[in-house]
């Protein structure tokens, strides 16, 4: 085992930040994607009543109070959560729905959290939901949006755009450096719960692509009560931002850890 | 391990912003930017903890996707084929690649090679969301790789040791896969050289700063990405294992020594149930740390490939660099840098 001795933060075996008090056990989904980024900027905010640890299994995931799923490939993430019987699937489930424990999705975590995901620009028929799964099985929805796959293309349409923040979260989001790789948008709330945090700059799409024709802004972050989502990567940048305002809006008043100030 | 992307932030530490072969890449009215090293480095960071898996035809590409691969690698033949086949091995038809891009969702990669900037050109503009310049591929140019900071597209690169990754890093790859011996089945290059840039990297870190110039300089690698490396204690950018994996236990030996994920060659098209061990290998890679889930996986997987022992091979691909490939003695120097040979 040569570098699991070499990651403290990263086994549930190793001590908790601060002895003092309980600390809140924030899970990293790590079953594929860019989990130790996530892990490294939650690290780098310094909080010693948070811990997180990477989970792979229901049991490490029953130990936590929070999640994080991060980016990777959507596709690849359900299908390994499916394995085994779909143990981790049904555990991702009634941790969502059943225990509404919070929960941010990233990327492939946004595409996982939507109620109705589509590919591209297949909008369904007038006013009927798609099913909320694939030939590869479930999502594990939760927010009620409308998402698609794959939005803006291939890895030559990925980019990174400023963000522009929606009302009260003008503060937290606008400018954020939103890094878009083969990302999914959010096209549309599908429901009056879900409040939208943040949007794309017009034009995030290629010039010369037939989606950048439609005016209406992509939808970069949302969220549904316990539930939050961003279809681009925090954890590809140094700004530790909205991983901070994921623990003091979604998990520490919700955990009965106070937020800071 | 621990993981420091921070050079990911925008400036590459060659401090060469990605000069862009479409002219695409700067910022337009709104501020939104593509092919930065951040984007390119980033699609790599999306694979980590997954499997790439080599494929020839939409139908493998479906079932590898079906397994779990977070990324195929379309080739007309696989590494094991071209041992046998012989001849010179090139990059794949235009057609096949955009079938496979076709049938499946998640990303597609392409190999052209060494050197061969022109198949590159071809690969992006296809749309492939990596190119592999690859040594599995019959070298183009003995004595230059592609710049790669001349594309959109990010490339993906093998390397023996720290200084072969440093370099190819300097030239603009996104992301660094170690190159073992493809097409052999047999894991054992693949070790030694993710053992090679552990080592380095370790040693690097222990010395002493004065140290580190005359290091930078006898592994033949850009100081500032010398630098790079031994502050964050890792490559600047996501590592690979390739060359040889062939069964679950050999993936999970891989990310147990340190790598970010792992190719996965003829592995699993050149064994009896290519999709069960497909999937078996996906569940190693996930649970590498688990030896519960790896006994579970490891059963009834049918044949594994047969396997070639590297002792016996006529050619070792991984010799393959260049500016480093020694083809045949010359009589007299061409360039004024002919000396300056890496010794690997």
């Amino acid at each position: 085992m040569v570098e699991a001795s070499e990651s403290p933060a990263c086994s549930p075996e190793s001590p908790p930040a601060s002895p003092a008090r309980t600390a809140v056990v924030l899970g990293v989904l790590a079953l594929q994607g860019a989990f130790e980024e996530h892990q490294k900027l939650f690290d780098r905010l310094q909080r010693p009543n948070v811990r997180v640890v990477q989970v792979r299994t229901p049991s490490e995931l029953s130990s936590c109070s929070a999640l994080v799923i991060p980016g990777g490939e959507s596709t690849t993430l359900r299908i390994i959560a499916q394995a085994d019987n779909g143990a981790m699937m049904e555990a991702l489930k009634q941790f969502v729905h059943a225990d509404k424990k919070p929960v941010w999705g990233t990327c492939a975590g946004a595409i996982l959290l939507s109620s109705e995901v589509i590919s591209g620009q297949d909008v369904p028929r007038n006013g009927e939901r798609e099913p909320a799964r694939d030939k590869y099985g479930e999502f594990l929805g939760g927010v009620d949006v409308r998402t698609s796959r794959n939005f803006f293309g291939r890895q030559k349409d990925s980019f990174e755009a400023p963000l522009v923040g929606c009302g009260a979260y003008a503060d937290i989001a606008s400018g954020f450096n939103a890094v878009c790789i083969r990302a999914p948008a959010i096209l549309q709330p599908l429901s009056d719960d879900v409040e939208v945090i943040a949007h794309l700059p017009p034009a995030a799409a290629d010039p010369s692509s037939p989606k950048a024709t439609s005016d209406k802004p992509v939808i970069a972050a949302a969220s549904q009560g316990h539930l939050f989502i961003t279809i681009f990567h925090p954890e590809l940048t140094e700004d530790a931002r909205f991983h901070a305002f994921f623990l003091d809006k979604f998990v520490l008043p919700r955990t009965g850890g106070a937020a800071p100030r | 391990m621990p993981v420091d992307h921070s050079h990911t932030n925008g400036t590459h530490p060659n401090g060469v912003p990605p000069v862009n072969g479409t002219g695409e890449g700067a910022a337009n009215g709104h501020g939104v930017s593509r092919s930065t090293p951040r984007v390119k480095e980033g699609l790599a960071q999306m694979l980590k903890g997954g499997v790439i898996m080599d494929v020839m035809n939409p139908e493998q590409a479906k079932i590898a996707e079906e397994a779990g691969a977070c990324a195929v690698m379309a080739l007309e033949k696989i590494p094991a084929d071209i041992r046998g086949s012989g001849g010179v091995a090139r990059m794949s038809d235009p057609g096949m690649i955009e079938e496979i891009m076709a049938a499946v969702s998640i990303p597609v990669m392409a190999k052209c090679r060494i050197g061969h900037f022109v198949e590159a050109q071809i690969l992006e503009e296809l749309g492939v969301d990596y190119v592999d310049e690859s040594e599995v591929l019959t070298i183009a140019d003995e004595d230059n790789h592609i710049d790669k900071t001349k594309f959109n597209v990010p490339f993906v690169c093998g390397c023996r040791n720290l200084g072969e990754a440093l370099r190819r890093i300097g030239e603009g790859a996104s992301m660094i896969r170690t190159k073992g011996e493809a097409g052999t089945g047999n894991v054992v290059e693949a070790v030694r050289h993710m053992r090679t840039v552990k080592r380095e990297i370790a040693m690097l870190k222990a010395m002493d700063e004065d140290e580190i110039y005359t290091f930078a300089k006898k592994i033949q690698a850009p100081l500032e990405l010398v630098r790079e490396t031994r502050a964050k204690g890792r490559l600047p950018v996501v590592n690979f294992a390739a060359g040889g994996v062939a069964t679950p236990a050999d993936a999970a030996m891989c990310m147990q020594l340190g790598v970010d994920g792992v190719f996965v060659g003829s592995g699993i098209f050149k064994s009896g149930n290519p999709a069960k061990r497909a999937k078996a290998i996906v569940q190693a890679v996930t649970h590498y740390k688990d030896p519960k889930v790896l006994a579970e996986v490891s059963r009834d997987l049918g044949e594994a490939m047969v396997g070639i022992n590297c002792e016996h091979l006529e050619q070792r691909w991984a010799e393959r660099e260049g500016g480093s490939t020694v083809a045949k003695p010359k009589t007299h120097s061409t360039q004024p840098w002919e000396d300056f040979k890496v010794h690997a």
